[in-house]
């Protein structure tokens, strides 16, 4: 994906980008690459950049008291990717971010990310969006994980969910949909 | 059984963190206060750990640049000693009680001079962060079977990722002792 369409898509929905807009972004997004199984950011460490997916897939997660990784979502090409908690406030994050299959990503740092809006103001249209359709995200998946069946979260998913994500191991998509590896081998088993 | 490497380095930021945070910016006079002679000041405890990480990290480096890559998505595995198991038990604190008297090697105490003070945490957040970095390199790496020299004598070895615990066994057992050491 070429970075100046990423931008167009990303957020010419929202704003009209301006030369110097444009010009800004690609000044200040550098663009980084992570092999497969690379940490991106690690759970008590800082997360240095906000990230756009140009290729591959990573996975956010956490470790539960047993030591075992909960998978809190993916990022794929096209879509926004970091550890955010961590990037907000500036402090160790609580969270894992790790490239799941070779990645290309570009990323802009906190305080070239603030300096965005205020040179921009126009961005905060773009950001109200986002946080819209993070917190919309968010609601739905709280209530398919406490609605909806093993079978019914695992159709939703697959509907939804772009096919490069289908390639990545089955724990993470399992652990994402909080079944067991057995039960989403099962259901895709019977899917296909 | 696999290695999680994620934990160690969860475990090991947390360490890190809590030295950066919490202690870095402590007094000179907090940091060298003893309760007694014989027991260690907060920094004392530091360059004590900056002593073990001179003898260990160099035997990570070596047999973590000479292992093979894990082929694709395969996880991690790992074994542990006898010795390893109950080394990492007696290390690892219970709460806030450091449980089994440990006597110290010789070489491992730590001399701290007047002129040194201000390098000693800078010191080991370098090493915490070379340590890191192994960690993050191993995971991909297939480690199963690879001991690695110890300080406990010539010929205990310890299986690489067991050895990365039983350090921060070791180092939360100091935590503790630092936190009291500052009090």
């Amino acid at each position: 994906m070429q970075i100046k369409q990423l931008f167009e898509s990303v957020f010419g929905q929202y704003i009209t980008l301006s030369n110097e807009a444009v010009e800004f972004l690609q000044n200040h997004f550098i663009q980084k690459a992570y092999a497969a199984r690379e940490m991106i950011v690690e759970s008590g460490g800082y997360a240095r950049y906000f990230y756009f997916v140009l290729s591959g897939v990573q996975a956010i997660y956490l470790l539960n008291e047993k030591g075992e990784k909960v998978i809190f979502g993916f990022s794929f090409k096209g879509s926004p990717s970091g550890a955010f908690d961590s990037f907000i406030r500036q402090e160790p994050s609580n969270f894992f971010l790790e490239a799941l299959t070779s990645s290309t990503m570009i990323g802009i740092t906190k305080s070239d990310f603030d300096l965005l809006f205020k040179k921009f103001p126009e961005f905060y249209r773009w950001r109200a969006h986002f946080m819209e359709d993070i917190l919309l995200g968010r609601i739905s998946r709280e209530v398919e994980l406490s609605t909806f069946s093993a079978k019914k979260r695992f159709d939703a998913f697959t509907k939804r969910c772009p096919p490069e994500l289908l390639e990545i191991p089955q724990k993470y998509l399992a652990s994402y949909l909080n079944m067991t590896p057995e039960t989403f081998s099962r259901l895709r088993a019977i899917q296909n | 059984m696999e290695a999680n490497y994620e934990k160690m380095l969860q475990d090991s930021n947390r360490i890190k963190n809590y030295i950066k945070g919490d202690i870095a910016n402590l007094n000179e006079s907090i940091l060298t206060k003893k309760e007694n002679a014989k027991k260690w000041s907060a920094l004392e405890v530091v360059d004590h750990l900056n002593k073990v990480y001179d003898v260990y990290l160099d035997n990570f480096r070596k047999v973590i640049n000479h292992a093979d890559e894990l082929p694709g998505n395969e996880p991690p595995q790992m074994r542990r000693t006898l010795l390893g198991r109950l080394s990492t038990y007696a290390n690892r604190p219970k709460g806030k009680k450091r449980r089994f008297k440990i006597k110290t090697f010789d070489f491992f105490r730590p001399a701290v001079a007047p002129e040194q003070l201000h390098g000693i945490i800078e010191t080991y957040l370098q090493k915490k962060e070379t340590f890191n970095d192994l960690i993050k390199e191993a995971r991909t790496k297939n480690l199963k079977n690879v001991k690695i020299p110890t300080a406990l004598g010539e010929r205990v070895k310890f299986y690489v990722p067991e050895c990365f615990e039983f350090l921060l066994a070791h180092e939360e057992r100091h935590m503790i002792q630092i936190a009291e050491a500052i009090e």
